[in-house]
């Protein structure tokens, strides 16, 4: 159970990230910098908690990490198809 | 550090390589030596130490370019095998027989 | 600030390295990304068997008694007692032997399973179980290339990979957080392909990192390890080495009879003294002996690296703790950095989570050399002027565009039809193992060529199709298995056999969809470029809007 709370708060960690970044794509305009980058890095340091917890604290770190990449490259290339597929 | 930064490929890419080798086998071989434990350590360090070695070549080779030319890499890094090989043999044969 | 210079000297650092190891990296990348799912793969691809539910765990000492009386060789060498129930475990047990050969000489071996008939007496068969997942494994590692040339050129390619990425991230400084997580698409190509690539570059950059270390230092561990000896250890290394084995090494038998004690229990006395240990398999040694002992392999869960060479050994007459120096918590710290590399490169920790981040990264790494590609033959595009006739499109950007296709849609589509291969071709060949390597040449060299013969744009559409039909045939296969079983083929139900179905499913949608797209674009997208096929067959005339009535 405390996995996917793991996961998830990782995730959402990176949603914020991205939203916060001025070259996001899903919304309008981008999330304030600031508070959203703050958002997400109490939400990714909550997930690294979270995984530290299930695993230990090296194993927990990377699956964070590794996590994070997937997040933040493929949400660009979801908006990018979105886009295209709005467009057509 | 105004004149023009040359190519010099081959010059810099087998210093990079022969040389960032060199570098990587015998710092690593220090940390063999002089890390936790010396060389009698456990055996799981001359597993660890392949890891190592490849970092500090990979780095070597990958920033060995920002040298002026071919002759300047393999100045600098040729002295800096010769300290690094001085000292690890100096451990090998003389302090740690 | 960087200077302009150093720019653009470690551009052609990047395009030189990038250019001449993409293509292999692609298929260790490729292929490497299927690994995390071997187990699975494995399981899809073994026939139905005996298996472990055949005998139940408390019947197992009378099996490996019989075993043992049986094949002395196994018992010298080790007798694996199963524990999962997974397809690929043909039996409660089973064994490798020695082929014969001259003493001294390098030989193969050959697989035994054992189980007991409902009569309880022994029933002994030696069947060689499907290598398909090592195949797809010796793919990754050396793309295909015989050993020792297959490690050496990884080796140096991951070493130049590690090389181009420091060279990449050189170039991208500048821009790095200003086009950080951008992807435009738009009119201008070279902009999106230039986001494309950097983007999986720049945001996976650690993964990329940890391959380009490990992947050099695992193919090259050999000649490193000699060259440590040389230089470093002198002498030494071989007494580490021995040392660093002996926690791995059963005791000698004595010679003198002792009781064993049942697996069950072996398994409760493991439980009691190591809670944390999640067994696989039971490795029996001189069974029988009064210093019989089980090696019992397994995860020790929250480590990096947590399976690679772990395990305990006991006593298997007593159940006492023998040697305990190789699980991950006991490790000395070295030997668990070393391991924490190692697990970095398999993606061997946690559990579901890693096995597809690292599936996805995979593919993201793919992609990224294929990008790169991509990217390379758009900067040598030449553009056509305006009302002016197409320009000539360099060679060297016709070559590059087809042997970016042929190598990477072959590997794929080749990985897809070996695959297939192993439900189809099972019994109706003499050797199956061999035929997996026969069928994935055959498809990626003929790829090759076609895309050479054919040209970039058209062979690219060609060869997406035959890998969405490859892929598809997958889960094609599994579903003529349940509906024609006559067809002599079958389909297991457990999760992990099911997903390898519906995770080609989906990556045949992926193909075709990307089938789709390529048509589209080498039909109707700009002229001045290799992948436009307009040129080629002299359509001079100006391109029509689609959507022409047809009166």
């Amino acid at each position: 159970m405390l996995v996917f709370a793991a996961l998830a708060l990782t995730i959402a960690g990176c949603v914020y990230l991205y939203l916060a970044s001025p070259n996001q794509k899903w919304l309008v305009q981008a999330l304030p910098g600031r508070p959203a980058l703050v958002a997400g890095g109490l939400l990714l340091a909550a997930g690294l908690a979270a995984w530290i917890t299930v695993l230990r604290p090296l194993a927990g770190f990377f699956v964070t990490l590794h996590v994070a990449m997937v997040c933040l490259f493929a949400f660009p290339y979801i908006a990018a198809l979105r886009g295209k597929g709005r467009r057509n | 550090m105004a004149n023009e930064i040359c190519l010099d490929w081959w010059g810099k890419a087998s210093a990079g390589a022969i040389l960032g080798l060199g570098l990587a086998l015998s710092l690593v071989g220090l940390y063999a030596y002089l890390g936790p434990g010396g060389i009698d350590a456990p055996g799981g360090r001359y597993s660890l130490m392949r890891y190592l070695e490849v970092f500090v070549w990979v780095a070597v080779f990958g920033f060995c370019f920002l040298f002026r030319s071919g002759r300047a890499a393999w100045a600098w890094l040729g002295a800096a095998n010769l300290i690094a090989f001085t000292t690890l043999f100096a451990c090998r044969f003389y302090f740690f027989v | 600030m960087i200077r302009a210079d150093i720019i653009k000297l470690y551009k052609t650092v990047h395009t030189w390295t990038g250019i001449t190891c993409g293509f292999a990296l692609f298929i260790a990348f490729y292929a490497g990304a299927l690994t995390m799912f071997q187990e699975p793969i494995a399981r899809w691809a073994s026939p139905p068997a005996v298996g472990v539910a055949a005998v139940p765990l408390d019947d197992a000492p009378r099996l490996l008694e019989l075993v043992a009386a049986a094949h002395p060789e196994a018992r010298e060498e080790g007798i694996k007692l199963h524990l999962r129930g997974y397809e690929n475990e043909p039996a409660r047990v089973t064994w490798e032997e020695d082929e014969s050969h001259e003493a001294g000489q390098p030989h193969g071996h050959v697989h035994w399973w054992a189980t007991l008939k409902p009569d309880g007496s022994l029933l002994a068969k030696q069947e060689e179980p499907s290598e398909l997942a090592e195949f797809i494994n010796t793919i990754h590692m050396r793309i295909g290339i015989p050993e020792p040339w297959g490690s050496y050129f990884m080796g140096v390619v991951s070493l130049l990979y590690g090389v181009a990425l420091i060279a990449g991230v050189i170039v991208l400084l500048p821009s790095l957080v200003k086009d950080f997580l951008a992807l435009r698409v738009g009119r201008n190509l070279k902009r999106m392909w230039l986001d494309a690539h950097n983007v999986v570059g720049i945001t996976a950059l650690p993964f990329h990192i940890a391959m380009a270390i490990t992947a050099t230092a695992l193919s090259l561990s050999h000649e490193l390890w000699s060259l440590q000896e040389a230089v470093i250890f002198g002498g030494k290394q071989a007494i580490l080495d021995e040392r660093d084995n002996e926690p791995f090494r059963a005791p000698k038998p004595i010679g003198e009879a002792g009781a064993m004690m049942a697996p069950s229990q072996l398994l409760q006395r493991l439980k009691a003294q190591v809670p944390d240990f999640e067994p696989k398999v039971m490795i029996f040694k001189n069974i029988g002996d009064k210093a019989a002992s089980v090696r019992v392999a397994g995860a020790e869960r929250g480590y990096v690296g947590d399976t690679h060479l772990g395990g305990v050994m006991l006593s298997a007459v007593t159940g006492e703790l023998l040697k305990d120096s190789t699980r991950p918590s006991r490790q000395d710290p070295d030997r668990r950095a070393s391991e924490t590399f190692y697990g970095l490169h398999s993606g061997q920790y946690e559990g579901a989570t890693i096995t597809w981040a690292y599936f996805f990264l995979g593919f993201s790494g793919a992609w990224l050399f294929y990008s790169g590609n991509l990217l390379w033959i758009e900067t040598r595009r030449k553009k056509a002027c305006k009302g002016g006739e197409l320009p000539e499109q360099r060679r060297d950007t016709y070559w590059l565009g087809a042997g970016t296709v042929g190598v990477c849609l072959g590997c794929v589509a080749g990985l897809s039809l070996t695959i297939v291969a192993a439900k189809w071709l099972y019994g109706r060949v003499d050797d199956l193992n061999h035929w997996h390597e026969y069928i994935y040449y055959a498809v990626f060299f003929g790829s090759v060529v076609w895309a050479f013969a054919w040209g970039a744009a058209r062979s690219a559409v060609h060869l997406l199709w035959l890998c969405a039909a490859a892929t598809m045939a997958i889960p094609l296969t599994t579903l003529l298995a349940v509906l024609f079983p006559a067809l002599g083929m079958w389909a297991h139900g457990s999760a992990a056999t099911i997903g390898v179905d519906v995770v080609a499913f989906i990556g045949a949608l992926c193909f075709a969809w990307m089938a789709v797209a390529t048509t589209r674009r080498i039909r109707n997208g700009p002229t001045d470029s290799i992948w436009s096929i307009r040129k080629a067959d002299g359509d001079t005339v100006p391109h029509k809007p689609a959507a022409t009535p047809a009166e």
